[in-house]
């Protein structure tokens, strides 16, 4: 075990912060679109990395970051939106079952992925010109990219939450994950609505992708593990529920950052993932239901 | 000379099956998606590879001049060829004239054994590279004519490996195999074996390829070789040194982190101590868990065998978390490395290993960094420079059982051919300006090659340091 100083439990506090928070925002964006469409958008990881070699060629092109990440998210929501149009929504009118279009963006993955490393190579490529640095706060160190993801990415949640509880369209979201016939019979344009859940859950995970490539690198395999941990997130959260979908993707992220304090990292996701089997146990909902959400 | 891949044996395409009403995903239905989403991972993923290769000062080769002559009879491994006046410019001048003695004629089905896709693609790049490079060569210069044929193992899934492997020898009858990484790599050793395959282990070999049937490394052992010297090299640049944090990779070259650098350290160091010891899975990208871990045992110097795209993440998870320390690791991989580290790398980062110098005036390297260029506009690096040299292990030992009179090239012909006359070939790594570097084969089926300790920075592999040797804790000028 190693050393419990009051520095190491905050370094770890902190990271666990910053990794939960991503991991929340990753459950949030998969939620939105499975809640909602019922959609076990795997393909989603290759948003992700779509959105990140998006952002890395516009920058390296000479545009500045900011525009790139933007033109990234415009990417990201313009790549869901085809993968709904052009696949889901198809198979969804010839009948297809869940299992069935998980299958198919199962085939997405795989195809994305040798796609993506023929396009771009397979040698990583990182955001250039992104401003890093350390900054030391007594015994914590933590990067300005990772103080400006919390921020970014809180805001994108909130403003989501607040979208989809406030606003007319927002509750036609809400309308079509509770019963998508009645949202039908009262006249919401179903169709639609499932292509704006797609391109705003897009959107958030190219937020991620944006501060994961800026920081580190893009590669065609770097959207699965995210959006795994999204998944798992909303079942632990609750599906049906952006909160919970939040709750349950920092409380993994959280988890395998603070298990660090007395395990080696491997062990991290073990105990994460023991940790989501013993609440669905005792709450098979998650801990947010929907009834009560 | 071809180029044929296979995807690694994978099993056929998923069928659409069964149905699911539109409702609430129940829990069982949770746990088949999340099982099918497992699948994914694996086949869709790849996890990181491994290299490795270091080497203890290699015997030297004789030259004899002769009296009045404008060429010089070198020999090495028993080969004696005649140099022009003015050194080594050609292959031949290296291996000897082209023809039917060196096997212009034949043509030989040779297969690669590395990642195409995965997180560790870049080294499957980089491997292909070196040997598509050597088969050129080779043909150019009057030997056989080879064709290659490619099995993505996907960075290390022992099932791509084996599978497809099996395939190159059954459907494409492939005659010898150049493979990469560690635990793919021995679990092919039975299909090897009884196909008698004449195996080069050319990247991430350990000690499992001791007396391995028809396999032969031609690197040193991933990170157990180098440690030694690379600790003593850090011990000895950073006197005040004592307290070692140790971060590694939980698979190949473990040992390194359990046993060789426990031993060592405490020696070199007068008294040191291992503070921390973190073993990471292949592939892994997260490190903050770690280094929190790390910063809390407060090192002086840290050694690491993490590999691959890894070590990028890793060096900059280091940094970023305010962990000064000089870091020492045994791989580098020129082009994913510094993209992911960027400028962290130019903070304190060693390299040991028979860390590849494009630049190295060796007159074997000189002519493959130029084959090199003209084949991919690009300069050539380490992965690719240790798959040359293996392919160019394999025309010496083709050449080899020519001049012993038969024509039957088999993998116990090959085999033999290693050792005899000699022990010792070419090498890119180490020499002169004026004579290439030797690497020597023993009996076991191990290699001594040329290594040190070099500056690591956002620009790659800078100054050599020290000269360092496998499994010593020698130090020697650069």
């Amino acid at each position: 075990m190693a050393n419990l100083s009051a520095g190491f439990v905050a370094q770890l506090l902190v990271y666990g912060i910053f990794l939960g928070t991503t991991y929340a925002a990753m459950a949030v964006s998969f939620g939105l679109i499975y809640s909602t469409t019922r959609t076990f958008h795997l393909a989603h990881s290759i948003t992700y990395a779509l959105s990140a070699y998006v952002m890395v060629k516009v920058v390296a092109a000479g545009a500045p970051v900011i525009v790139g990440a933007l033109v990234g998210l415009v990417a990201a929501m313009l790549f869901g939106l085809a993968l709904e149009y052009v696949i889901y929504r198809p198979l969804r009118v010839r009948g297809v079952k869940t299992a069935g279009i998980f299958l198919a963006s199962l085939g997405v993955v795989v195809a994305g992925q040798a796609l993506l490393q023929i396009i771009f190579g397979p040698y990583p490529l990182a955001i250039p010109r992104v401003p890093l640095h350390s900054i030391q706060w007594g015994p914590v160190a933590v990067s300005n990219m990772q103080l400006i993801s919390l921020g970014v990415l809180l805001v994108s949640m909130v403003a989501l939450w607040v979208f989809v509880n406030k606003s007319k369209t927002g509750h036609s979201i809400t309308a079509l994950r509770t019963n998508p016939d009645l949202a039908s019979g009262v006249g919401i344009p179903v169709a639609r609505i499932r292509g704006l859940v797609f391109a705003l859950g897009s959107a958030i995970a190219a937020v991620v992708a944006f501060f994961d490539a800026g920081v580190y690198q893009a590669n065609p395999n770097m959207g699965l593990a995210p959006v795994l941990f999204g998944f798992v997130g909303v079942f632990l959260g609750g599906v049906g529920s952006l909160f919970g979908a939040a709750l349950g993707g920092f409380i993994l992220g959280f988890v395998i950052v603070m298990s660090g304090l007395f395990a080696a990292q491997g062990l991290g996701i073990i105990i994460s993932f023991l940790v989501m089997i013993a609440v669905l146990i005792f709450k098979p909902d998650g801990l947010i239901s929907e009834r009560s959400s | 000379m071809g180029e044929n891949i296979h995807n690694g044996g994978q099993g056929q395409d998923p069928k659409d099956s069964g149905t699911v009403g539109e409702r609430a995903v129940s829990r069982r239905e949770f746990i088949r998606l999340a099982g099918l989403a497992g699948a994914t991972l694996t086949l869709a993923g790849g996890l990181g590879g491994i290299l490795a290769a270091c080497g203890n000062e290699p015997t030297t080769a004789t030259t004899a001049a002769t009296a009045g002559s404008t060429t010089t009879a070198v020999t090495v491994g028993g080969t004696t060829t005649s140099v022009a006046a003015g050194g080594y410019k050609t292959l031949n001048d290296l291996f000897g004239p082209g023809g039917p003695e060196a096997g212009q004629g034949i043509s030989w089905k040779h297969g690669l054994n590395t990642a195409v896709t995965g997180t560790s693609a870049p080294i499957g790049d980089h491997q292909t590279a070196g040997v598509k490079v050597a088969i050129k060569a080779i043909a150019d210069a009057g030997g056989p004519n080879i064709e290659l044929f490619i099995n993505d193992h996907k960075g290390g899934d022992v099932n791509s490996s084996v599978n497809g492997v099996r395939r190159l020898i059954t459907q494409e009858g492939i005659q010898t195999l150049t493979t990469s990484w560690s635990g793919c790599s021995i679990a092919l050793f039975p299909l090897l074996e009884e196909n008698k395959l004449m195996t080069y282990w050319s990247g991430g070999a350990n000690p499992a390829v001791i007396n391995a049937p028809y396999v032969w490394s031609t690197m040193e052992f991933f990170a157990i070789g180098p440690c030694p010297g690379s600790l003593a090299y850090l011990a000895k640049t950073y006197p005040n040194a004592k307290r070692l944090a140790l971060i590694g990779a939980s698979d190949a070259g473990v040992d390194a982190l359990d046993k060789v650098a426990p031993e060592v350290w405490p020696q070199v160091s007068s008294g040191g101590t291992i503070v921390a010891t973190e073993k990471v899975d292949p592939g892994t990208t997260n490190f903050q868990a770690i280094v929190a871990r790390v910063k809390a045992s407060k090192p002086d110097v840290i050694w690491t065998n993490v590999y691959g795209q890894s070590q990028g993440f890793c060096i900059k998870a280091v940094r970023l978390a305010g962990i000064a320390a000089p870091m020492m690791h045994i791989d580098f991989d020129v082009t994913a490395v510094p993209e992911t580290a960027g400028s962290t790398l130019d903070q304190d980062n060693f390299y040991a290993c028979d860390a590849y110098e494009v630049e190295n005036p060796n007159p074997f390297n000189k002519i493959f960094a130029e084959q090199h260029r003209a084949m991919f506009n690009a300069d050539s690096e380490y992965f690719s420079a240790n798959t040359y040299e293996s392919t160019m292990i394999l025309w010496t030992c083709m050449r080899r059982v020519l001049a012993s009179g038969t024509t039957n090239i088999t993998g116990e012909a090959l085999q033999k051919a290693m050792l005899d006359p000699s022990a010792d070939h070419w090498s890119l790594f180490g020499g002169t300006a004026d004579k290439p570097g030797v690497m020597t084969f023993s009996a076991d089926h191990t290699v001594s090659k040329p290594m040190g300790i070099f500056k690591l920075s956002q620009q790659g592999v800078g100054e050599k340091l020290a000269t360092i040797y496998g499994n010593s804790t020698k130090i020697d000028p650069a």
